[in-house]
């Protein structure tokens, strides 16, 4: 068996080394993915342009202002006039206009509430969302410091753990991390038995002595290592481009990596043996991994605000707790003791998966 | 192992497949079939293209499953001992199943390890099949490198290498330079007269006296099996033979000629089949046509053996 | 015959065998046809930036009526999920490394006596900050919260307070479906160009019968061509499936002109035809294509301000998203379908996807040829 196994995983290994282009392409293009994808996925609200439009120009007003600037945004030329509000976000230079009120001084003092409007351009909803938010959360924390002339009733301070500057790379980074790991490992491996169904080669494997696990644990074997080297380059790319704390243990993360990895290889085992050609393994892996982990696993969009279908689905994606798990450890410093569950997932996922795809395996044609 | 039973054994295989597209009904590939090798032939399944060959042979590397059937191969249930079979035999597909980014030697050496050979096993082995194989100085050649020739005899290599106790080749020669082709039913004779028994299919007639015993099939059927210098014998017919010009054509025209029971075009030969040669002979001489005595071939054989499985079916 | 007619019958037999392989491939097709709705579904569910149901700890460490009332307000509306109340800081920072709770109200000793004495009492918000974005904006929920109960205990004359008014242009209700369907749609298309017309097209090199096609009389061009131009009527159709099951689930209102949108998905492909032509000149086997094609489309996705608006994005990271040709028609789109724009806005989109389209078809047109030639 031991040395079966091990003809197996020399065979493998050795398709993979004949192979430079795909080697290259495997190990550098997770990291340039990780570079290019980082910036341009994060909304970072301290770089979003905004304008105000201050009708009252009064030290009420002017204090509102720096409140907004000091806080978040880039602030930019508010335009001269209220155009037509459409032909204003057209051009896309400005993701939200803030318009103070005239009397707003005056108002603060007399009246309960004033409002001050926020224009945004709602074809971009999420942009909306953030700014309308941050807005929001900027005029409560002003309204908190009390009227002029009164105390306020409360002093409220807000504390950001983990992340008190608010970087949204450090939210984005890891999580991509996660999922360019995710579609590396299920890429890997689809391919992996239909290429040698294609080519025919399977047929002659079948007529050996081989045993399904030994095909399967061979075949896993080559790509977990290349994986694993792959994880390795994503981390260290997002620490030194991106100054990400490892603030947990580097171990403990590499350990959990394992049942991760292993789950998406054995899924992407699965996927090659049922189906015939190589296209329709491409297109049931990049279908069956790269949606779900893309939209159910926290990456962007929160999971807690979806339609209760989709937040039962996302428990069994495991992008979801390998996220978890490499935010925690990055980023928040914990320890196992709070990764227990996701951990026991991943183990069970990977286990499952290795099971399905060993039993599942045909060890006969058509 | 059963020493001294037969190499393969099996009785009433079926297959049929359902059509591609997915429509009812269902295209049978093998109809009931019994075949017996024993041990120390090299036993030939002759057919055209689609005759059922590969699933025969499929289903006797344990590779597809019988509809109906079953037997034993090197004294290994078919079904129920298949993981048995497999390491008793040898088998190589129709295509070309070694991995071309590997070299000759990477090759032969993931078979052995495959099956289990030490290392000096290993060693001692590729000695005796560099000695036929002469793949000696291409140890280190990429498979996807060699020639047609080349690649069918790594493949035998490799599929030799556990020494199996039975050999069944698909289409071994099909597409491979004449000279190769000789070269490789000489190692196959070589193998056959140290007692290995030896399946192997072709859709070459002329190949067909290197075997010991052929088994003509036609849509997964037998038409007849023994001794190739005997099926020739069968033949119930004298053969004329008339030569030159569009022969296709003429066929027809042949075919309801008195006396003549069957004519049958072989490129630029016309085969006549007659019970009544010098009658035939003589009627052709009149009409200034000159016709040759022919030995009959297999081919003959085939053709009448096929029309009389249509009269019988019809 | 004449050798342009020639040609054409080639290519039109070409396209043939193209169509016969999609469709003896039933699973494939079902795929390439239904991935791109399922996709839309679920995108167009999830996609959502909106913060609701923080798992929330009320830490309450006065205990008094006033404090247990200002909580209380926690618990009403979708915004927070009220994990529990703590009445210590002991196990505070636990409860947010295990990720159970996402923000802590804390409300100090002596809230009640403090706030009706005006003393100012020191509430606390501790949010996780793993996630800025969303901390930042449930904070803000939670100010507001806070504001409005602590209201009556301010003094007399009561708590003068800045709301905020939103009004958002296009998309009142602020559904980012809006936003994200079209780029969506988008990425169905390049997948089945690109990635799939490119494997095709090695596949045929890899198993020969590329080098079978080149020895008959059909022109290159004619191979090139009938290889694409199936995957792309494939992807129109996948792309107005989509477009329209988005359409009648989602309600998205289609403002303006479907021939522009579709004039645009025609000139788009152009370019991403010829990136998969160029990734198939780029590789010797299917592997490598696939890696190629995904590389290429992970990067031309996000750069295209799918997801976020690229202007936003560092300098560098903003021109290189100007060679995206997806950039400018995830653009296009939106204006088209979203803000009901016409072709008088956006004809220096149409202009720079047409060049890119010639430029990236010639240039796969060419490395196919030379590869083989």
């Amino acid at each position: 068996m031991i040395q079966r196994l091990w003809a197996v995983l020399r065979k493998e290994f050795a398709h993979i080394l004949r192979d430079p282009r795909t080697l290259l392409v495997v190990l550098a293009m997770p990291l340039a993915q990780l570079l290019l994808m980082a910036n341009a996925v994060s909304l970072d609200v301290h770089s979003t342009p905004i304008a105000v439009v201050d009708l009252d120009h009064s030290p009420a007003s002017r204090a509102f202002i720096r409140e907004l600037s000091s806080s978040f945004f880039r602030m930019t030329e508010a335009p001269r006039t209220t155009v037509h509000l459409d032909r204003l976000f057209r051009g896309g230079a400005i993701d939200g206009i803030v318009v103070i009120p005239q009397h707003f001084e005056r108002d603060l003092v007399s009246r309960p509430a004033v409002p001050v409007q926020v224009l945004v351009d709602g074809s971009d909803a999420n942009t909306a969302t953030l700014v309308t938010g941050f807005v929001n959360a900027v005029a409560e924390r002003f309204s908190l410091r009390g009227a002029p002339g009164s105390g306020p009733p409360i002093a409220l301070t807000t504390r950001l753990l983990y992340n008190p500057e608010g970087n949204t790379l450090f939210f984005i980074v890891p999580g991509l991390a996660g999922l360019i790991l995710t579609l590396v490992s299920t890429l890997l491996t689809s391919l992996a038995l239909v290429r040698e169904k294609e080519s025919g080669t399977l047929e002659q494997i079948l007529v050996s002595p081989l045993s399904p696990l030994e095909i399967i644990l061979g075949k896993v074997g080559p790509y977990f290592v290349l994986a694993l080297a792959d994880g390795l380059l994503i981390l260290a790319a997002a620490v030194t481009l991106y100054q990400l704390p490892i603030r947990g243990s580097l171990p403990l993360l590499l350990v959990l990596m394992l049942p991760f990895v292993l789950a998406y290889l054995a899924l992407g085992l699965l996927i090659s043996s049922g189906v015939a050609t190589q296209t329709a393994a491409v297109l049931v892996s990049l279908g069956g991994t790269m949606l779900p982990n893309l939209i159910l696993s926290n990456l962007i969009f929160p999971i807690a605000s979806m339609p209760r279908p989709l937040q039962l689905a996302s428990l069994i994606v495991p992008g979801r707790y390998f996220l978890d798990i490499i935010r925690g450890v990055v980023i928040k410093g914990v320890g196992i003791s709070d990764l227990i569950p996701q951990t026991v997932f991943l183990c069970a996922f990977s286990a499952v998966m290795l099971v399905i795809s060993i039993k599942s395996f045909r060890e006969r044609l058509g | 192992m059963a020493e001294e039973g037969p190499a393969i054994a099996v009785a009433g295989l079926t297959k049929s497949y359902v059509r591609a597209g997915g429509r009812a009904d269902e295209v049978r590939a093998l109809a009931p079939f019994d075949l017996t090798v024993a041990r120390g032939q090299i036993v030939g399944i002759l057919g055209p293209d689609g005759a059922g060959k590969s699933t025969l042979l499929r289903i006797l590397a344990t590779l597809l499953l019988p509809d109906r059937g079953g037997g034993t191969i090197c004294g290994h249930d078919l079904v129920t001992g298949y993981r048995r079979v497999r390491r008793a035999i040898g088998y190589m597909p129709q295509r070309f199943s070694l991995y071309p980014d590997l070299s000759v030697l990477e090759n032969m050496r993931f078979f052995a390890e495959i099956f289990g050979l030490s290392r000096t096993a290993f060693r001692a082995r590729m000695e005796e099949l560099l000695a036929f194989n002469m793949l000696g100085p291409f140890l280190d050649r990429r498979a996807g490198a060699l020639s047609g020739g080349m690649k069918q005899k790594l493949a035998l290599s490799c599929i030799l290498i556990h020494t199996p106790e039975l050999l069944i080749l698909d289409e071994p020669t099909t597409g491979v330079d004449p000279v190769s082709r000789a070269e490789f039913w000489e190692i196959l004779g070589g193998l056959r007269d140290r007692g290995v028994p030896v399946l192997v299919t072709t859709p070459y007639m002329d190949e067909a006296q290197h075997c010991d015993r052929i088994c003509l099939l036609h849509e997964g059927a037998r038409l007849a099996e023994d001794a190739p210098e005997r099926i020739v014998a069968s033949f119930p017919y004298s053969l004329a033979v008339l030569r030159g010009g569009d022969m296709l054509a003429r066929q027809a025209d042949f075919g309801s000629l008195e006396g003549v029971v069957r004519a049958v075009a072989f490129g630029d030969r016309l085969h006549l089949y007659t019970r009544d040669l010098p009658g035939l002979t003589r009627r052709l001489a009149e009409r200034g046509l000159e016709v040759t005595a022919g030995r009959p071939t297999l081919e003959d054989v085939f053709v009448e053996k096929m029309g009389e499985a249509a009269r019988a079916r019809a | 015959m004449t050798a342009p007619r020639k040609g054409l019958l080639a290519l039109v037999a070409m396209i043939r065998k193209e169509f016969r392989q999609l469709r003896r491939n039933p699973t494939n097709l079902r795929f390439m046809l239904v991935m791109p709705v399922v996709q839309v579904l679920m995108m167009g569910f999830a996609m959502t930036m909106q913060v609701r149901h923080v798992p929330t700890l009320l830490v309450d460490l006065d205990q008094s009526a006033v404090s247990r009332n200002v909580l209380a307000e926690f618990r009403n509306g979708p915004l927070f999920d009220i994990q529990g109340t703590a009445y210590s800081l002991d196990r505070l920072r636990s409860e947010f490394d295990s990720g159970r709770v996402a923000l802590a109200v804390v409300l100090p000793d002596h809230f009640e006596r403090d706030l009706r004495r005006h003393r100012t009492p020191r509430v606390q918000l501790v949010l996780d900050g793993v996630n800025g974005n969303e901390a930042e904006i449930a904070a803000g929920y939670a100010s507001a919260i806070l504001a409005a109960a602590v209201a009556p205990y301010g003094h007399p004359g009561g708590l003068h307070r800045v709301t905020v008014a939103p009004r958002a242009a296009f998309n009142p209700n602020l559904h980012s479906r809006y936003y994200y369907i079209p780029g969506m749609v988008t990425l169905a298309v390049m997948f089945l160009t690109v990635a799939m017309a490119a494997m095709s097209i090695v596949r045929e090199r890899e198993r020969g019968t590329y080098d079978q096609l080149m020895v008959t009389p059909l022109p290159r061009s004619a191979f090139i061509l009938g290889k694409l131009i199936p995957f792309a009527i494939l992807a129109l159709v996948a792309q107005t499936l989509a477009l329209t099951m988005a359409v009648l689930v989602f309600q998205i209102p289609i403002r303006g002109s479907l021939w522009l949108f579709f004039f645009f998905t025609l000139i788009f492909q152009l370019s991403s035809l010829g990136l998969g032509l160029v990734m198939s000149a780029a590789s010797q086997t299917q592997q490598q294509a696939m890696f190629l094609a995904w590389f290429f489309l992970v990067v031309v996705m996000m750069l295209s301000g799918f997801f976020a608006p690229i202007d936003n994005a560092p300098r560098i990271i903003e021109w290189i998203s100007r060679a995206d040709p997806m950039r400018y028609y995830i653009a296009a789109s939106r204006e088209i379908l979203i803000k009901g724009s016409g072709l008088a806005v956006l004809w220096p989109e149409a202009v720079i996807l047409l060049g890119f389209g010639v430029v990236l078809l010639t240039a796969g047109t060419l490395l196919v040829q030379k590869r083989s030639g």
